[in-house]
């Protein structure tokens, strides 16, 4: 469905390598996390992916077709949320279907819609000023998701958030993506979390960046935390991953 | 971000210091004046009949109000339309910037009264003198306040407008805009006080028309009571104006305010 191909990245000409010869692909429907160091490109990846930054040299496929603008086929979480602070929740939530043009009374509904999917009925009226974080990256989800893209792009987005928000976050978007189909391309550096939600890991190293290997999840979906964390196959995988990025560090 | 204190409710005790204040005030001013020459000094007893003389048996204090009050708003109104427009080429554009950056920070700091002389030489002693004053007086500030308010938008947000595939126009009028609108409202803050200044200098020291030119008539002729009058005129127009700024400016600006 998405095809990275040999993608490199040089932020300016005589500029260190970013991101070196980097292939990756995720099919229909499939959760893929990219787990690694922080320097390790994977933001940058995402953004190209995006297409939010150009890449220096190769090329970014969506369904066979290049895809190197953003495009209605992706939509983005971020790590910082990058909520409009001067729009309510509802309106916020509806910004991406406002800007691709559809009629206020529908994107109003379908916003109302994805609001209720996320539990935020009754705060449509709301400033992001008045919500927590947590709150505040459930409607920077419903804004992606209203939108329904073919492929969600999430940058560290419970990164920001305290323990207890994001665990509950985790087991919240484990849900939406089972129910929803969604196929995800997700950034992030935390191990248990890759291990949470993905069918497959993707682990990058530094100086360039680049793909060191890929672990299969085995775990079905839907699934919660906290089964998973109770499974020991869920200790198994965490500490070969952890052995990987320890002795990538400990090899430079 | 905190909740804002609410104001303390004023006791009978505080209003009485205040009037009693304003009462000494007065006091104070009409015996030391009493007995001046009336070519120096009015007592506020004189004013307050000049008040009513001029604006309510003469009235020619309003036909004056209007003619600064229409020369202030076309010239205010002028200077943010420009404002407005290169502030945001500035922001939005490095070169643009590069090369008019001295040129904004150089009139900004003058004050525009010193290029009255200049505008006479071009315009002659003209009604048109005044509102190119006004303008000349109130861009610079609301100019550089948008370039700041706009050059300063957060990228991440900018991004946010990026990935849903909005126009490069969508993103200026729904991001960047209301993103920049606290300096920008600061710019036209600035710049409506030097606009007032613009007006009423231009009208004392040049057109001798408008409420300015009520002023420096009076003075000419010592009738010193008189003279208050549209003082007073200017002192309230200044301050409906303001008031009338931050009525807007809390319209648009709702969101910040913090509550649940």
């Amino acid at each position: 469905m998405l095809r990275v191909a040999s993608v490199d990245k040089r932020f300016s000409a005589e500029g260190p390598l970013v991101l070196d010869d980097l292939d990756l692909s995720v099919g229909q429907g499939e959760f893929v996390s990219l787990l690694g160091p922080s320097g390790c490109g994977k933001t940058t990846l995402l953004k190209i992916v995006a297409g939010l930054l150009p890449p220096t040299a190769g090329k970014v496929f969506l369904e066979g077709k290049e895809s190197s603008e953003p495009s209605r086929d992706k939509a983005m979480v971020f790590q910082h949320f990058n909520l409009l602070p001067w729009r309510t929740t509802i309106n916020n939530v509806a910004y991406g279907l406002e800007v691709q043009g559809v009629a206020k009374a529908e994107r109003l509904e379908k916003a109302a819609q994805f609001l209720q999917l996320l539990d935020l009925e009754g705060y449509e009226n709301h400033y992001p000023s008045q919500i927590s974080g947590g709150m505040k990256q459930r409607v920077g989800l419903a804004r992606a998701l209203a939108t329904e893209p073919r492929l969600m792009l999430m940058d560290e987005p419970f990164g920001a958030l305290d323990a207890l928000t994001r665990e509950y976050l985790q087991d919240e978007l484990a849900k939406i993506a089972a129910s929803q189909n969604l196929t995800v391309l997700f950034v992030t550096h935390s191990i248990d979390e890759a291990i949470y939600l993905s069918d497959r890991i993707v682990v990058m190293g530094n100086n360039p960046g680049r793909i060191l290997l890929e672990y299969p999840v085995p775990f079905e979906r839907p699934r919660t935390t906290t089964v998973v964390r109770a499974d020991p196959r869920f200790a198994e995988l965490r500490n070969q991953v952890w052995l990987l990025l320890e002795e990538e560090k400990a090899g430079r | 971000m905190a909740r804002l204190k609410p104001e303390r409710r004023r006791t009978i005790f505080d209003w009485t210091i205040r009037i009693g204040f304003a009462i000494v005030l007065l006091v104070a001013w009409e015996l030391s004046t009493r007995a001046q020459s009336r070519a120096l000094a009015a007592p506020p007893s004189e004013i307050l009949r000049a008040f009513w003389e001029l604006t309510f048996v003469e009235g020619v204090i309003f036909s004056e109000t209007l003619v600064t009050a229409r020369a202030f708003f076309m010239g205010y109104g002028a200077a943010i339309a420009i404002g407005l427009g290169v502030g945001m080429l500035m922001g939005r554009s490095r070169l643009a910037e590069y090369v008019l950056e001295p040129y904004v920070t150089l009139m900004y700091a003058l004050p525009s009264i010193a290029l009255i002389p200049v505008l006479v030489i071009w315009f002659g002693i003209n009604d048109r003198i005044r509102v190119v004053l006004v303008i000349l007086a109130s861009v610079f500030p609301i100019i550089y306040n948008t370039a700041t308010g706009v050059k300063n938008v957060d990228e991440e947000l900018v991004e946010v407008g990026r990935s849903f595939c909005a126009t490069r126009r969508k993103i200026a009028t729904s991001i960047v805009l209301p993103a920049a609108l606290p300096l920008i409202f600061a710019g036209l803050r600035i710049g409506l006080s030097h606009a007032l200044v613009g007006v009423i200098g231009a009208e004392i020291i040049v057109v001798i028309t408008g409420l300015g030119g009520l002023v420096i008539r009076y003075a000419d002729n010592f009738q010193m009571a008189n003279m208050f009058v549209p003082i007073i005129f200017i002192a309230t127009l200044a301050v409906l104006i303001t008031a009338g700024m931050n009525r807007f400016q809390t319209v648009f600006r709702r969101w910040e305010v913090q509550d649940e």
